[in-house]
C-alpha cells in the first residue's frame, strides 16, 4: 500500500517542478524534502495534498487515483485524508484552541470528538491552553496547535511545510526535539520540507534532495550528505569549501588535485575527467601551528589565518592556503593555539574528508 | 454558532416587522388620483365627505394628469381619477378602463398669470406681455406633454404671439405642483399655474395673479371617471356625487374654480 | 410628521434587507471566492443598479413586474391584484436596486480573508460551502454587517425607482422620501424641513457606524 507520485508542474514563466517518488502508507516514516528556498518543493507538497493541481502526471495512494492528467481525474483535498501543517500555522483567528483542533472533526458525534480532543491536546503537551484565541498563543503553540488539528481526523499521510521556519531558534530546536517522538508513534508516513540542514538530518529517515524543480538525490540524510552528487548539493548541504581544481595525477585509487597552487590529495570516484570540485567540510579540517611533517593526513596545507567566526562553541576559522579552505574547531582549540588573524598555520585534511565532483564537461 | 443565532433573531424580526401585510389600512379605503391643481382643495374635500360618511378614508395621490394616466394604464390601483382636462379621462374610457357612468365633469379650471410682486410689474394691465419683460428670467410651466395646465398655458403663448420669444426662458415642472413650487421657491419670478394655486396664501403673499381670459385660453373642462376595476364602486359612486353636488361644489368655488 | 410615511420607509428597508441577505449571500460566494468564465459578467450585472439613472431602473422594473409581464401576470392570478404600486413591487424592485450596496462589502471583506485559511479548512474534511460558512463569513462579518447596513440606508433614501414601481399611495407605497417630495409640492414647508431632517440624522447615524466597523477591522488586522 503505498502513495505513487509521478507528475510535473509548470509556472506560467516557463519554470518546472516535476516529481517521482514512492511513499509507503501503512508505516511510520519520515520523509524529508530537502532544498533552497524556491526550489519547487512547496509546490509537490501542495500538489500530493490537493491543494495545486499538476499538469501533467499521475498521484495515486493505495490504489485510489488522486489525479491523472490524462483522465482529467482530480479527488479535491478534502476526500485525500491528508493531514497538512503550513509554515504559519495558520490557524483559525476567530476559534479557540479546542475549535481549532476539533475543526476537521466536528461532523463525528460529541462525545467521540471531545475525546479525540483531549487525546491530541495531551499528545502535544497543550493542557491548559484549551480556551486560548490564536493570537494569544506563542509561535511554537501555535505549530502544535496546527499540528494536532492536522491529526485530528486520522489523517493517512502528513505533510509538513517547513514547520519550524516560523519559529526562532531555541523554539525550534525544542520542538524539533518533541516532534520525532510524537510522530513515531503514528502509523503513518510523513513528508517534510524544509532547507535546514540540521533539521533534515536529524528528523529524516530518507532524503530527497532538490534543486531547481527536480529530485537530484535520494537516500538515507548520511549517505546523502556524504556523497552529494553535484557542487550545488554540496554548498547546499553546508561543506565549508567548495573548490575547483585540475587533476594533475592519479595514482593508487587517490587524485592529486591542483587548486591555488598547492597539490589536494582526495580518493578517486572513478570516471574520465580532467577538472573537478573538491568539497570538504569544515569539521574535517585540523588546524596546527607546527608539528610533523609526517602525520596520517595525507593534506598538510600552508596558509594563513584570514578570518575568524564564533559560533556558540565553534570556531569557523577561514584560511588561505592557495585557496580559501574552511575549519571548524572548538573555542579550546582555538585558544590553545591562540589564534589571530594573520596567523601562519597548516591545515590538516584527511583525504578521505575530501569529496570529489567531477565537472561535466 | 454565534452568528446563526444572530440570524435567526434578525429572521424572526424581519417577519415580523416586514411583512406587508400591516401595510393594508383598516377599512377599505378610496384611492382617489387627482390633478396637481387640487391640491389644497380636495384635502378640504376629504375631510368634509369624511366628517359625513364616518368610517370612510380617503387617499389622495396628487400628480401630472398624464402620469397618472400612464400609471392607471399600467395598473395603479386607483378607484377615482380627477383629471385636469377631460382629454386624457377619455384616453382611459376608450381603453376599457372606466366604469360604465363614464366621464363626470366636475369643476372648470382657470390658467392663471403668476409674476412675482417686489418687480415691479402689473400683469392684470399688461396680461402676458409682461413676460417680455427682462426681469423675468424664467417662467414656470407644467410640462405640456403631461399635465393640461402646461398644454394651456403653451397654447395662451401661442395665441399671444410670444411664445417663440419666450422659449429660452421656460422652465418646465413634472406637474402643476411642481411648476407653483418653482414659484414659491425663487426658481422662477413668473409662471402659468391654475387659479386654485394662484391664490394660495404661499403664493398671493409674495405675487400678483391675472386669470387669464376666455379669448386667449378656453378654460378647462376638469373630469372625473370612476375606474372599472374598484372595489368600492358603491364609495366612489358617493363621492363623485359629494364632488359633485353642492358642498363639494362650494369648496371648488372657494378655491377658485368654476362649476362645471 | 407623516409616521405613516416612516413606518412604510422602515418597514421596506428591513423587509428588503432581509430578503437580501439570502440571496447576497448566495451571490457573494461565487463573486469573492470563485474562478469561472463568466465571472466578471456576474460582477457587471450585480453592479448595474448602482451606475444606471433611477429612471432607466424604474423602467425596467416596471417592464419586468407589470400587468402585462409574466411574473406580473402569474402574481395577479395568485393574489388578484397587480405587482406593481404595490409594497411587494416595491420590494421586489428594492431588493434589486440594493443588491450592489449589499454585495460590495460583504464580497470585498470576504476578499481579504486569508486564503490559506480556506485551504486548510478543505485538508479538513470542509467543502467548499462548510468552508464559506464556517471559515470565510464569520471572517468577513464586518462586511456583511456593513452591507446590511448599506442597503438598508439606501432602502430609506431610494426615491426615483420607488416613485415609478410603487406610485404615490399612501399607506402602501408612500415612503419617507416620497411623502418629503409631496409636502414640498403642497407647499408644506414645515413638514417637509421634518421629514428631511429626519432623514438627514438618520443617513449620518448609518455613516458613522459604517466609519466605526471599517475602523475596528483594521485594528483587528
Amino acid at each position: 500500500m503505498a502513495l505513487r507520485a509521478d507528475f510535473s508542474r509548470t509556472f506560467p514563466k516557463g519554470p518546472k517542478v516535476e516529481a517521482t517518488f514512492e511513499v509507503e502508507l501503512d508505516c511510520f516514516s519520515i520523509t524529508v524534502l530537502f532544498g533552497a528556498s524556491g526550489c519547487g518543493k512547496t509546490t509537490i507538497l501542495r500538489c500530493l495534498a490537493g491543494l495545486d493541481r499538476p499538469d501533467a502526471g499521475v498521484i495515486s495512494a493505495d490504489g485510489t487515483t488522486w489525479f491523472n492528467a490524462p483522465s482529467g481525474c482530480f479527488v479535491p483535498p478534502r476526500q485525500r485524508q491528508v493531514g497538512y501543517v503550513f509554515q504559519e500555522a495558520s490557524l483559525f483567528p476567530h476559534l479557540d484552541v479546542e475549535g481549532n483542533i476539533g475543526f476537521g472533526v466536528r461532523s463525528w458525534p460529541r462525545q467521540e470528538r471531545q475525546a479525540r480532543i483531549v487525546e491530541l491536546i495531551q499528545m502535544l503537551g497543550l493542557e491548559g491552553l484549551e480556551r486560548r484565541r490564536p493570537a494569544d498563543l506563542s509561535g511554537g503553540e501555535k505549530q502544535r496547535v496546527a499540528l494536532a488539528r492536522a491529526l485530528a481526523p486520522r489523517p493517512r499521510m502528513l505533510l509538513l511545510d517547513e514547520p519550524f521556519a516560523s519559529l526562532d531558534r531555541p523554539a525550534a530546536e525544542q520542538l524539533r526535539h518533541g516532534l520525532r517522538h510524537v510522530l513515531q508513534a503514528l502509523a503513518m508516513p510523513v513528508i517534510l520540507v524544509t532547507h535546514n540542514r540540521d533539521e533534515a538530518l536529524s528528523l529524516g529517515d530518507r532524503l530527497l534532495l532538490m534543486r531547481e524543480g527536480r529530485i537530484r538525490q535520494s537516500g538515507s540524510p548520511s549517505e546523502v550528505f556524504a556523497r552529494p552528487d553535484s557542487r550545488e548539493a554540496a554548498e547546499l548541504l553546508g561543506f565549508g569549501t567548495v573548490v575547483r581544481t585540475r587533476v594533475e595525477r592519479r595514482t593508487g585509487g587517490l587524485l592529486g588535485l591542483i587548486a591555488g597552487g598547492v597539490e589536494l590529495f582526495a580518493p578517486d570516484p572513478g570516471g574520465d575527467f580532467s577538472e573537478a570540485y573538491a568539497c570538504i567540510r569544515g569539521e574535517g579540517v585540523s588546524l596546527e601551528r607546527h608539528g610533523p611533517a609526517t602525520v596520517t593526513q595525507r593534506n598538510r596545507l600552508a596558509g594563513s589565518v584570514t578570518a575568524l567566526h564564533a559560533i556558540g562553541p565553534l570556531v569557523r576559522v577561514q584560511v588561505d592556503c592557495g585557496f580559501p579552505l574552511e575549519a571548524l574547531i572548538t573555542t579550546w582549540a582555538c585558544e590553545d593555539l591562540s589564534l589571530a588573524i594573520g596567523d601562519p598555520v597548516h591545515a590538516l585534511i584527511k583525504a578521505t574528508a575530501v569529496v570529489v565532483i567531477p565537472v561535466e564537461v | 454558532m454565534q452568528r446563526r443565532a444572530r440570524m435567526a433573531f434578525l429572521l424572526g424580526f424581519a417577519l415580523a416587522f416586514g411583512w406587508p401585510v400591516a401595510a393594508q389600512p383598516k377599512p377599505a379605503p378610496l384611492a382617489v388620483a387627482a390633478a396637481g391643481d387640487l391640491r389644497g382643495t380636495l384635502e378640504e374635500v376629504k375631510r368634509a365627505f369624511e366628517s359625513r360618511h364616518p368610517g370612510t378614508r380617503i387617499d389622495l395621490t396628487f400628480g401630472a394628469s398624464g402620469s397618472l394616466t400612464a400609471q392607471i394604464q399600467q395598473g395603479a390601483p386607483f378607484d377615482v381619477f380627477l383629471s385636469a382636462d377631460a382629454g386624457f379621462p377619455e384616453q382611459l374610457r376608450q381603453a376599457g378602463q372606466v366604469s360604465p357612468e363614464g366621464l363626470f365633469p366636475y369643476a372648470m379650471g382657470f390658467l392663471t398669470l403668476w409674476v412675482r410682486r417686489d418687480l415691479g410689474l402689473d400683469p392684470i394691465r399688461d396680461g402676458l406681455r409682461v413676460l417680455l419683460d427682462p426681469r423675468i428670467k424664467r417662467i414656470a410651466l407644467a410640462n405640456p406633454r403631461i399635465a393640461p395646465y402646461g398644454r394651456a398655458a403653451e397654447g395662451a403663448l401661442q395665441q399671444a404671439g410670444i411664445l417663440e420669444a419666450l422659449k429660452t426662458k421656460l422652465v418646465f415642472g413634472d406637474n402643476i405642483s411642481q411648476a407653483a413650487q418653482f414659484l414659491q421657491a425663487g426658481a422662477a419670478e413668473a409662471g402659468l399655474v391654475s387659479q386654485s394655486q394662484a391664490l394660495h396664501p404661499a403664493l398671493t403673499s409674495i405675487g400678483l395673479s391675472w386669470k387669464l381670459p376666455e379669448d386667449l385660453v378656453p378654460a378647462l373642462r376638469q373630469s372625473g371617471v370612476i375606474l372599472a376595476r374598484s372595489a368600492v364602486l358603491g364609495l366612489a359612486r358617493a363621492f363623485r356625487d359629494f364632488l359633485t353636488g353642492v358642498e363639494g361644489q362650494s369648496i371648488l368655488a372657494r378655491h377658485g374654480f368654476g362649476r362645471p | 410628521m407623516d409616521w405613516e410615511a416612516l413606518r412604510l420607509s422602515l418597514r421596506l428597508a428591513s423587509a428588503s434587507t432581509l430578503l437580501l441577505l439570502p440571496l447576497g449571500l448566495a451571490l457573494a460566494f461565487p463573486l469573492a471566492l470563485g474562478r469561472f468564465r463568466g465571472k466578471a459578467l456576474l460582477e457587471a450585472f450585480t453592479s448595474l443598479p448602482l451606475i444606471l439613472p433611477p429612471t432607466v431602473l424604474g423602467f425596467y422594473l416596471i417592464v419586468a413586474l407589470g400587468p402585462r409581464s409574466p411574473l406580473g401576470q402569474v402574481w395577479e392570478n395568485l393574489t388578484g391584484s397587480p405587482l406593481v404600486f404595490s409594497f411587494s413591487g416595491l420590494l421586489f424592485a428594492q431588493v434589486f436596486t440594493n443588491l450592489p450596496f449589499f454585495l460590495q462589502p460583504l464580497v470585498s471583506s470576504l476578499g481579504g480573508v486569508d486564503r490559506r485559511l480556506l485551504e486548510v479548512a478543505a485538508t479538513l474534511n470542509s467543502s467548499p460551502m462548510s468552508t464559506y460558512f464556517r471559515v470565510a463569513l464569520p471572517l468577513a462579518w464586518r462586511g456583511l454587517l456593513s452591507g446590511m447596513i448599506l442597503s438598508f440606508a439606501h432602502a430609506i433614501g431610494e426615491f426615483g425607482v420607488v416613485l415609478m414601481v410603487g406610485g404615490n399611495l399612501p399607506g402602501r407605497t408612500r415612503t419617507a422620501s416620497i411623502a418629503l417630495f409631496d409636502q414640498v409640492q403642497s407647499f408644506d414647508m414645515a413638514g417637509a424641513n421634518r421629514t428631511a431632517l429626519l432623514l438627514l440624522g438618520f443617513a449620518f447615524a448609518v455613516l458613522a457606524c459604517t466609519a466605526w466597523l471599517r475602523a475596528k477591522e483594521r485594528l483587528w488586522r
